[in-house]
């Protein structure tokens, strides 16, 4: 098992997992002291039922919502966190349920920062260092099997005035519970299942190649894939498949220990500047350049590309192949994984760039925004993690390749 | 228990090790300066940061740092090593002296260094980012390749970066660091 | 591999580990707002204190008092005293670098100082309330194997609370190198048991599974190499970074049948609870091959390692993972005995043994199955 010379790992949330996990709610809400929790969420999670699934469990229990906030934009934003804040205090609540995805999360630890620590402006708190105490209790039920925001520590804030995204981080800001439910992403359309599944399997294999990865960030991605592998098909399939639901809500956690800790590279450098520029779902990005992050890095990380063929493909695929050939199977194998749920769905996952619309049909990424994007990549944190440099022409190319959906040029990836 | 046998410690100082990171700092500082007049990558980046940029780099709490700001002409300046009365945009601090000389003895690349969370950062991301880039071209010019090799990810191919424009640049850039021009 | 209908799991600590990562803990207090730490050493292992005073320096923090006595038991009197120390020089929170009794005083004190009352008040699960202060766990050798859990004793009562994990668990060679090699056998031994008991035990779920995989995985493939060569700094490391991982899965795995049996008898005969779990744990895994409950796949790949357990066709894993195990054992060679007889335990403590193993555990042992267990690895088997 590999130990490197320093690391860090900290995945400080209690996991509450299972069918009937939100039966529980009451339980932990006292566990934690509080009676009057807030909920924060959006309207896509309100449409889907899932808040009345909350409000059954409640049922019976000390405890009482105090409010509930169900506009959280697809993009946490200050504004909203401050409005939520005066809620919360106007509301009396005492600790906050998050359910829904990562702007959710983000939006309800924005909140909980100001609930806690005072203050009216959540841009207050900007800069390293500014929450150093325990905050009131937070609860994160996510409905995607994706993000891992229920296990990162950080919230990722966007100031549509200034137009930047800063990311808050303190250990404080992790979560008390997470509380993963099968019935939470049971009706999650398939569509919807196959990107934000990928975004978790993402997590793990860059988490498994990245700079700061060590033996908790190693063993937590790598059965995290093996969760995920083994059952996004058969759910994208099945969709009521509860067994599977709950296997990828625990690969999804897992893989937000992996990643937080170990940290992601170019696959997300390239994503996060695709999401900005374009607006293309984070989990679109990550599947699509899944198999370009791992051929880019090949040369400096040949070994772990290829141990990852054995949580992804299994032991057996694994022993026939020989060591040398590992890394490209594995590549090849995450290209072939994107094909069958491009089949598996219609057409609607996303291969590579091009194929990316929106609603109506429209075309997301324009070749022509590519250099744009590639500009912005530049300036995204995750850069410094990937184990190889990225330059402005690098990402450039990569970008190309992933536009038209080849394989990289290998002879054009510059190694120093 | 006699509580004398248990003494309060107030601990000392690592003397040598902070002269040695404050000369590197304010090596690199004049550094970064030189390589702004030299070579157009770093010029760049300085021309894209805002007006009146200033950044340090040094260790948590008691220093040394170094700080180089942006002048109106949009070139790096070296501005001494306090920080008090500056007008600081963007604060890298390194968490220890220790891990500092680990940076700073290219023992650690600063990538690796930032991914094993040695760095505090204060201030904008994208611009900590330009600054690391710039961090990584000065020592390709300061630094023999073994030892630069050891600190950046990739060492620039004769491509990139000619013979001819490295060490020129380098005899350059080592002078005016020198000399504090 | 799948995912029970219901778990829960918390791995509290942070982990810090390797080069220069004494020097973290300045900046690690700061995050929680504290920078006057009680440090607690064991006086009888030279080095430690110096060590954590000197990379202390240059840093905000001033050391409270520096502990360096020897504490022989985690007493309700000690605890006193120690928490009056700290009282009397104003600490914030408290850094103790070393393993057994001293990490299970200097948790207490933590208790007292925080709830305001008396630690054994406290003893039982659960009891513990709120949060305790800012602690750190330095690990020289985790010789109970509960340092790094949730748990603490103080007058032989246990305290059991998510509070009393260590905030920060913080490995460096200067201090896991200055442990004997017994005491790093021993520490090793006991994790070694805990991870494979949490994945065999009833409440495994992924992530004690992964916990539990790096652990085995860890000590595995560096035990022996620690024992052989006790200053060899990498190793220590990797050795505490195995027990540390081992602890967390304990902490969320009741106590298994090897355990408490491994106790109860360490109890009686004052033999090293680890050299117990050594043997009982691997009769235990030859009787689970018999059984229909089998190894479970988790099990055999991470006593295997992905490598060996991918070349061995399906049906023929568990006697692979068998072989790993044992060969750990051979290198580790005559500082295990092969069998309980071994030991110099009388044969007429094992039937004592295994009721009070029955009445210490949570977790429902049958006599039946202690006895069992307890035959085999009287015979080796």
């Amino acid at each position: 098992m590999f130990l490197p010379d320093y690391y860090e790992f900290c995945a400080r949330v209690k996991t509450v997992a299972g069918h009937r996990a939100l039966d529980r709610i009451p339980e932990l809400l006292s566990s934690l002291g509080s009676s009057r929790p807030m909920i924060v969420t959006d309207r896509g999670v309100v449409g889907a039922g899932l808040i009345k699934l909350v409000n059954a469990a409640m049922k019976g229990s000390k405890a009482k919502i105090g409010a509930l906030y169900d506009e959280t934009p697809p993009d946490s934003e200050y504004t909203v966190v401050n409005s939520v804040a005066k809620l919360y205090r106007a509301k009396k609540c005492d600790s906050i349920l998050a359910v829904g995805g990562g702007s959710v999360m983000d939006t309800a630890k924005g909140v909980n920062i100001l609930a806690s620590l005072g203050g009216s402006n959540i841009q207050d708190y900007e800069g390293a260092g500014a929450v150093r105490r325990k905050l009131k209790p937070l609860i994160a039920i996510p409905t995607t099997s994706g993000t891992g925001s229920e296990v990162t520590l950080v919230a990722v804030i966007a100031d549509h005035k200034r137009k930047v995204k800063i990311p808050f981080t303190s250990y404080f800001l992790l979560p008390d519970i997470a509380l993963l439910d099968s019935r939470m992403t049971k009706t999650l359309p398939p569509f919807l299942t196959a990107p934000t599944a990928m975004d978790a399997l993402t997590h793990a294999c860059e988490a498994y190649y990245c700079l700061a990865k060590n033996p908790l960030s190693d063993a937590t991605a790598i059965a995290a894939i093996r969760l995920i592998s083994a059952n996004l098909l058969k759910v994208i399939k099945k969709p009521g498949d509860l067994q599977g639901r709950l296997d990828l809500a625990n690969g999804a956690i897992l893989a937000g220990m992996a990643f937080s800790n170990s940290m992601v590279g170019i696959v997300h450098n390239l994503g996060h500047a695709t999401g900005g520029v374009c607006g293309v779902p984070h989990g679109v990005c990550m599947s699509l350049f899944l198999p370009y992050g791992l051929e880019y890095n090949l040369h400096k990380r040949a070994g772990e590309i290829g141990e990852l063929l054995f949580p992804l493909a299994g032991p057996e695929v694994y022993a026939a192949t020989p060591v040398k050939q590992r890394p490209e199977k594995t590549i090849e194998y995450i290209r072939g994984m994107n094909q069958d749920l491009h089949d598996a769905t219609g057409g609607r996952h996303a291969r590579f760039l091009k194929e990316i619309v929106d609603r109506d049909g429209r075309q997301l990424v324009p070749v022509e925004k590519l250099p744009e994007i590639a500009r912005t990549a530049q300036g995204d944190g995750t850069k410094v993690y990937n184990p190889e440099d990225v330059s402005y022409d690098d990402a450039l190319m990569v970008l190309e390749h992933a536009y038209e959906g080849k394989p990289l040029d290998r002879k054009r990836i510059k190694k120093g | 228990m006699n509580h004398d046998s248990y003494p309060e410690i107030k601990p000392g100082k690592k003397t040598l090790k902070r002269i040695y990171i404050a000369v590197m700092l304010l090596i690199v500082g004049r550094a970064i300066q030189a390589a702004c007049r030299t070579d157009s990558t770093v010029k760049k980046e300085f021309q894209n940061f805002k007006d009146g940029f200033a950044f340090s780099l040094g260790v948590h709490p008691f220093g040394p740092w170094m700080i180089v700001g942006r002048d109106e002409k949009g070139r790096a300046k070296y501005l001494g090593w306090k920080p008090e009365g500056k007008k600081i945009s963007l604060k890298m601090n390194i968490k220890n002296v220790e891990a500092a000389m680990l940076v700073f003895t290219f023992m650690e690349s600063t990538s690796v260094a930032f991914a094993r969370n040695r760095f505090v950062v204060d201030g904008d991301l994208i611009d900590a980012l330009a600054i690391v880039r710039v961090l990584d071209l000065v020592e390709v010019y300061l630094l023999p390749k073994l030892i630069a090799g050891l600190a950046v990810k990739r060492y620039p191919k004769w491509s990139e970066l000619s013979p001819v424009k490295k060490h020129l640049g380098r005899i350059v850039i080592y002078t005016r660091a020198l000399l504090g021009f | 591999m799948q995912s029970p209908a219901y778990y829960e799991y918390l791995g509290r600590p942070k982990m810090i580990s390797g080069k220069r990562a004494l020097e973290q803990i300045p900046a690690e207090l700061e995050g929680y707002g504290a920078s006057r730490p009680l440090v607690m050493v064991e006086g009888a292992t030279p080095g430690v204190g110096a060590a954590i005073t000197k990379a202390m320096y240059d840093s905000n923090l001033v050391i409270g008092a520096l502990f360096d006595g020897h504490v022989a038991g985690s007493t309700s009197g000690i605890v006193r005293e120690l928490a009056g120390l700290h009282a009397a020089r104003k600490c914030d929170s408290i850094v103790v670098a070393g393993g057994g009794p001293l990490v299970d005083a200097a948790k207490c004190v933590n208790i007292e100082l925080t709830q305001k009352k008396a630690a054994i008040q406290f003893s039982g699960e659960n009891k513990i309330p709120k949060e305790l202060g800012p602690f750190v766990l330095v690990p020289v050798a985790l010789v109970s194997g509960y340092e790094a859990s949730r748990y603490a004793f103080i007058d032989g009562k246990m305290c059991g609370s998510d509070f009393l994990s260590p905030d920060m668990v913080i490995i460096d060679s200067r201090a896991s190198s200055k442990a004997a090699p017994a005491q790093t056998l021993s520490s090793g031994l006991i994790a070694l048991a805990h991870a494979i008991e949490a994945i065999l035990s009833p409440q495994a779920n992924p992530i004690m599974g992964s916990y539990a995989y790096a652990a085995i995985r860890l000590l595995s493939e560096n035990l022996p190499a620690a024992v052989r060569k006790p200053k060899d700094g990498k190793k220590s490391v990797a050795v505490a970074n195995g027990c540390a991982i081992a602890a967390t899965a304990f902490s969320n795995a009741p106590a298994g049948v090897v355990h408490c049996l491994a106790e109860a008898l360490s109890d009686a005969t004052g033999v090293d609870p680890g050299v117990y779990m050594g043997i009982l744990v691997r009769s235990l895994v030859r009787k689970r091959m018999e059984d229909k409950a089998g190894l479970g796949d988790e099990l055999c790949l991470a006593l295997s390692g992905p490598a060996v357990y991918s070349v061995s066709e399906a049906k023929r894993r568990p006697e692979a993972a068998l072989q790993s195990l044992n060969s750990v054992f051979g290198e580790l060679g005559n500082a295990v005995p092969a069998d309980l007889a071994a030991t110099g335990t009388p044969e007429g403590q094992l039937g004592p043994a295994a009721k009070n193993a029955v009445k210490a555990s949570s977790a429902k042992l049958s006599e039946k199955e202690c006895m069992d267990l307890l035959e085999r690895a009287w015979g080796g088997k």
